[in-house]
C-alpha cells in the first residue's frame, strides 16, 4: 500500500458520511485523479468502498486480512508502535522480534503473522493457529525498567487485552495468573514474554500475545476443545481482526505510564480480574509443585499462595490448576 | 532497592573502611555487615512480606579470596523466579563446568510471570559450580553459579 493509499483509507475510515472525490482530494491535498485511482487501489485490495452518485464515497467493508498500512492508520501515532510489520507466514513472531533485537533494533516494534507454524508456548506446548482466524503478535520493546521488574510486562499484558476484549465484545474476561485470558471458563488468550541483549549489551523484552478471535470449536486440535474458547464463540458473531489488534495496542499503551510509574493500578486491575485469588490451587513451577489458596497478587504481580499448614508462599512462576473453588 | 543500589552501598562501605550498615523505610529493610573473612553479608527481609523472600543471609560478591583458597566469586540471581539452564529441556545447558565466560556470556534463563530472562554472566572467569537447580526456583541474590 502506497502512502497515499494509507491516508486515504484512514480517511475514510475517519468519515461516517459519503465524500467526494472532490472533498477527499481537498483534504488530502491530492489530485482528484490520484484520489480516484488511490480508490480504485483499495478496491483492488478487497476494501468495499460504495461510490454513491450525488454524494460521493464511503468505506463499508475492510478485508479480512490484516495490512500493516491500514493497522497503522486504525492505531494513529502511538507512544507504544514506531512500526508495525505482518507476515503471512512464519514459525514465531516471537523468534523474529528476538532477531530484530539482538541485531540492535530499537524498542516499538509489533510483528504480526497471519499463520504461525512453530506457534508455540514455553517448552513445545502447543497454541492452535488456525490461518487468519486470530491475532498473534510480538511486540519488541526496550522498557526502562530494572531486569528484576521486567516480569510486569505479563501483568500489564494480560490486562490490557483483558480490557481490549471486554470493549470489543462488551465481555467480562478473566485473568488465570499469570498470563491466560479467559472467557466463559475457556481460555482465550495467552502472553509469552522473553528477555534478552544486543550486542551492545543493550536490554530489550519482546513480548508475545496470541488471541483466539474467530475460532469455532472444530478449529481446535481435538486435546484443546475442551479448554480452549474464542471471542466468536462468546460474541456470537464473527469479529474485525484488525479492529481487535488496534484495541489492544491501545490499552497498552494507555497503561505504558503505569508501568514504569504506578504498577499498583495494573495490581489492582489484574486482583479485579483474577480467575484464582479465593481458590485452592496446585501450582506446578519447573518440577517444584505447591498447592494453596490463592491469597492475593504482591507489588510486582507474584502470587501468594497459603499452604495447607498456614505458610504463606510467593510464587513467580508457574503452571496452575484449579482444585476447587 | 535493587542490586546495583545494593552494590554501591557495598562500594561505600569499603571505601569508607565501614564494618557495618542498616536502612529501614516503610516496608523494607537491609543491614550489611563484613563477614569475618571480609566478606560483605547481606540480609534483606521485606517486613510486609509474610514469606521470608531471602531468610538465610546471601553472600554476594564475593570478591576477596578466603583464607587458604582460590578466589570464588559467585553469579547471583538479579530476580525471584525459576532457573533453567539451558533454552529447552531437549537442549545441550548455556554452560558447564570449566566453561569461560565473559560479561556478555548468557548463562541461564530465569522465569519469572512467564518472562523468559536471559541472565548474563556480568563477569569473567571459569565456571567452577552450577549452584543452582534446573527446573527449581531461586530467590533474589541466590547463587546460580560460582566462578574462578
Amino acid at each position: 500500500m502506497n502512502p497515499l493509499d494509507a491516508r486515504l483509507l484512514r480517511t475514510l475510515r475517519e468519515t461516517q458520511v459519503h465524500l467526494p472525490a472532490g472533498d477527499l482530494a481537498a483534504q488530502l491535498g491530492e489530485s482528484v485523479a490520484a484520489i480516484r485511482a488511490g480508490l480504485a487501489a483499495l478496491n483492488a485490495a478487497g476494501f468495499e468502498i460504495e461510490d454513491r452518485p450525488g454524494f460521493g464515497f464511503r468505506l463499508i467493508a475492510a478485508p479480512d486480512r490484516l495490512i500493516a498500512d491500514d493497522l497503522t492508520a486504525r492505531l494513529g501515532a502511538s507512544p507504544l508502535i514506531r512500526e508495525i510489520l505482518i507476515f503471512a507466514e512464519t514459525e514465531s513472531t516471537n523468534d523474529i522480534a528476538t532477531r530484530l533485537g539482538r541485531s540492535g533494533a530499537p524498542g516499538g516494534v509489533a510483528i504480526f503473522a497471519e499463520h504461525q507454524t512453530a506457534g508455540r508456548g514455553r517448552f513445545g506446548r502447543r497454541w492452535a493457529s488456525a490461518s487468519h482466524r486470530g491475532l498473534w503478535f510480538s511486540l519488541l520493546l526496550r522498557p526502562a525498567l530494572q531486569q528484576a521488574e521486567w516480569a510486569r510486562l505479563t501483568t500489564w499484558a494480560a490486562v490490557s487485552v483483558a480490557a481490549a476484549i471486554d470493549e470489543t465484545i462488551g465481555a467480562k474476561s478473566a485473568i488465570k495468573w499469570p498470563n491466560d485470558v479467559f472467557l466463559a471458563d475457556k481460555k482465550v488468550a495467552g502472553i509469552l514474554a522473553e528477555s534478552g541483549a544486543d550486542s551492545t549489551g543493550g536490554p530489550f523484552a519482546v513480548l508475545g500475545i496470541g488471541v483466539n478471535v474467530n475460532h469455532e470449536p472444530d478449529d481446535f486440535p481435538d486435546d484443546l476443545r475442551a479448554t480452549a474458547g474464542s471471542l466468536r464463540m462468546t460474541a456470537g458473531a464473527p469479529l474485525d481482526r484488525a479492529a481487535l489488534a488496534t484495541a489492544i495496542l491501545r490499552a497498552l499503551a494507555v497503561r505504558l505510564p503505569l508501568l514504569a510509574e504506578y504498577f499498583p493500578a495494573i495490581i489492582a486491575e489484574a486482583g479485579a480480574r483474577s480467575f484464582l485469588l479465593g481458590r485452592w490451587i496446585q501450582v506446578r513451577a519447573g518440577e517444584v509443585v505447591s498447592e494453596g489458596r490463592a491469597e492475593e497478587l504482591d507489588e510486582n504481580g507474584h502470587l501468594l499462595l497459603r499452604l495447607a499448614d498456614g505458610k504463606v508462599v510467593r510464587l513467580a512462576a508457574g503452571e496452575v490448576t484449579v482444585i476447587a473453588r | 532497592m535493587d542490586l546495583k543500589e545494593i552494590k554501591e552501598i557495598i562500594a561505600l562501605m569499603r571505601k569508607n573502611d565501614l564494618s557495618e550498615f542498616k536502612l529501614e523505610r516503610e516496608g523494607f529493610k537491609i543491614a550489611l555487615k563484613k563477614g569475618t573473612d571480609f566478606q560483605p553479608v547481606v540480609t534483606a527481609s521485606s517486613t510486609a512480606a509474610p514469606a521470608p523472600a531471602a531468610a538465610a543471609p546471601v553472600s554476594i560478591l564475593a570478591s576477596a579470596p578466603p583464607p587458604g583458597g582460590e578466589a570464588l566469586r559467585e553469579i547471583v540471581s538479579p530476580m525471584v523466579g525459576t532457573f533453567y539452564g539451558s533454552p529447552s529441556p531437549e537442549s545441550p545447558p548455556y554452560v558447564t563446568v570449566g566453561q569461560e565466560v565473559t560479561e556478555e556470556t548468557v548463562v541461564c534463563i530465569i522465569e519469572a510471570m512467564k518472562v523468559m530472562n536471559e541472565i548474563k554472566a556480568e563477569a569473567r572467569g571459569i565456571i567452577a559450580e552450577v549452584a543452582a537447580e534446573s527446573g527449581k526456583p531461586v530467590q533474589y541474590g541466590q547463587a546460580l553459579f560460582k566462578l574462578k
